[in-house]
């Protein structure tokens, strides 16, 4: 897959997007077409590498302080509900219920045993999965965790409204999700709501006991972050990529005011190339066509860049003008013939 | 371009139709109208009649059909004729003389002498509505006056059709006289000859 963009003096940018098969054969034709516009050649957005989940210096210290019996430092150690939720919020959550888990029975251990339960309703209340580290951990500790848990699941849950923009989806907690604007019914509880959406910054917010409504903002999301889920977006679902939302997605990420995404595929011995052009991130244009790829690549670039009105060719604008005047006198001679009154010559006489 | 051409050719082309002007021969005619001396027709003396009949358009909305109205509106506000398109013409009637000169035969017989006679009043109509109006009278065409009514003791019959756009008109075109008297009296003649008045 490359990227091609043609720049003319006295034309605009026309970013260029080939991607299928054949590849090579559409971009040479690119390379040859009569229309004012010059190509680089670029990469697509490649997907962003996964980073391996590494165990938090916090838990590891919590672990030896633990072991060592040195349960103030290990309460010490672990850090307060703050560092929880960021890590939930991150989508981090099983980091998360594992430092909950060393919260309370670092608590539990120093005879805290207000203060692991606490702990232990909120590791409830964020719905975490229990961690494997539980097998080390005393049966008060279990019996804790297992009582809030019950404790919490029998109380009533509180509905919460949420608004933002139309499509993005919210979270809780990672787990259910829902489409804006919606509404959950949550159980009691500190909570992080998450909203995700294609060409949003994903934002988080914390929901309290006291929240009943929360409105969303998230930024418009920049290049880096557009390329990002572009990226994703494709290796996920390449059939996608010719989708409104994907072909602005893929300008924004590529900085192109003018871009043309082109599809390509052999069907039955000849080339049929699909195309999307978009302006200022707005899909204005769709062609098709098959053929030999040299005609086929000419012919669907002429018509996006022509119907998106990024190129006006003097042929075709001759044409429109021809169009207008054909129209005009049409026009003219519908209006003559409705109006004009037939020189009538009645004779009257006996 | 074609089509267009071809549009406005067929547009362009003039239609000659021709209307059919006929004094109405139903009994009783517009001959058949009177005044105290008995049939205005006596006026033209015996058979051969020699007369002068006077074509008149006047200009009267075509929507207008009911008699009350029509003699309103040319009451106010007026139904003028059009002077450039009057005819006046001297005809010669001829009643067979085995026929007993009674209006219905006098009527037919004005017919064939407009026929034979006038043949065609008017080549172009003219747009909008008009009624035609045939006045028979002894008084000769030169001492005839557009600007002036007819001279009562001249009138021998009045006829008018109904207010028609003559553009779009086809066919024959009955001239009558509607009347609210049997006998029709020379009052009712003289209103109509002078209908513009």
């Amino acid at each position: 897959m490359l990227l091609l963009s043609r720049v003319a003096s006295a034309q605009p940018t026309v970013t260029v997007v080939v991607t299928g098969d054949p590849e090579g054969e559409v971009e040479a034709a690119i390379a040859q077409s009569d229309l004012p516009i010059e190509l680089r050649v670029e990469a697509l957005p490649a997907p962003q590498e996964v980073a391996a989940v590494e165990t938090l210096p916090e838990l590891a210290a919590a672990r030896e302080h633990y072991i060592a019996a040195e349960f103030e430092e290990c309460t010490a150690a672990v850090g307060n509900l703050d560092r929880v939720l960021d890590l939930v919020a991150r989508g981090e959550s099983s980091q998360a219920a594992r430092l909950l888990f060393w919260r309370m029975a670092c608590a539990a251990a120093t005879g805290d045993n207000g203060g692991a339960g606490r702990t232990a309703r909120e590791f409830a209340a964020l719905r975490l999965r229990v961690p494997v580290e539980i097998e080390l951990a005393t049966p008060a500790v279990e019996r804790l965790l297992g009582q809030a848990i019950e404790t919490l699941s029998a109380e009533p849950r509180r509905r919460v409204r949420f608004e933002g923009p139309p499509r993005a989806v919210v979270s809780i907690d990672g787990r259910e999700r829902c489409v804006l604007p919606c509404h959950l019914d949550l159980p009691p509880g500190t909570h992080i709501a998450r909203v995700e959406g294609l060409g949003l910054v994903t934002e988080t917010r914390r929901v309290t006991d006291d929240d009943r409504e929360v409105r969303f903002a998230p930024e418009r999301a920049p290049p880096d972050v557009a390329a990002a889920q572009w990226a994703e977006r494709y290796a996920r679902d390449p059939s996608s990529a010719e989708s409104r939302e994907s072909v602005s997605l893929l300008a924004r990420a590529l900085r192109a005011n003018n871009l043309v995404f082109l599809r390509a595929e052999q069907l039955r011995g000849e080339l049929r190339l699909r195309g999307v052009a978009s302006v200022d991130e707005e899909v204005v244009a769709r062609a098709e066509d098959a053929g030999d790829a040299d005609d086929v690549t000419e012919d669907v670039l002429r018509d996006l860049l022509v119907e998106a009105e990024v190129v006006v060719l003097p042929r075709k604008r001759w044409k429109i003008a021809l169009a207008v005047v054909g129209a005009a006198l049409l026009a003219a001679a519908i209006t003559f013939a409705a109006l004009y009154e037939r020189p009538v010559d009645v004779e009257v006489g006996f | 371009m074609k089509a267009i051409t071809t549009l406005a050719l067929l547009a362009g082309c003039a239609v000659t139709e021709r209307i059919d002007l006929q004094i109405v021969e139903e009994a009783p005619t517009v001959f058949s109208c009177v005044d105290r001396d008995g049939p205005l027709v006596n006026r033209a003396g015996e058979p051969p009649y020699s007369v002068q009949v006077v074509i008149d358009f006047l200009e009267l909305p075509v929507r207008i059909v009911q008699v009350a109205d029509i003699l309103r509106t040319c009451r106010d506000p007026g139904c003028p004729v059009r002077p450039e398109a009057r005819l006046c013409a001297s005809l010669d009637v001829e009643i067979p003389p085995e026929r007993s000169p009674n209006d219905v035969v006098i009527a037919r017989a004005v017919n064939e002498a407009l026929t034979a006679q006038v043949g065609t009043v008017l080549e172009t109509v003219p747009p909008g509505g008009s009624m035609v109006r045939a006045v028979f009278t002894t008084a000769p065409c030169e001492s005839l006056d557009p600007e002036r009514p007819f001279e009562n003791d001249d009138l021998i019959a009045c006829a008018v059709s109904a207010p028609v756009d003559l553009r779009s008109f086809e066919g024959q075109l009955e001239l009558d006289l509607p009347t609210l008297s049997s006998p029709c009296d020379i009052a009712e003649v003289r209103g109509c000859a002078n209908l513009e008045q």
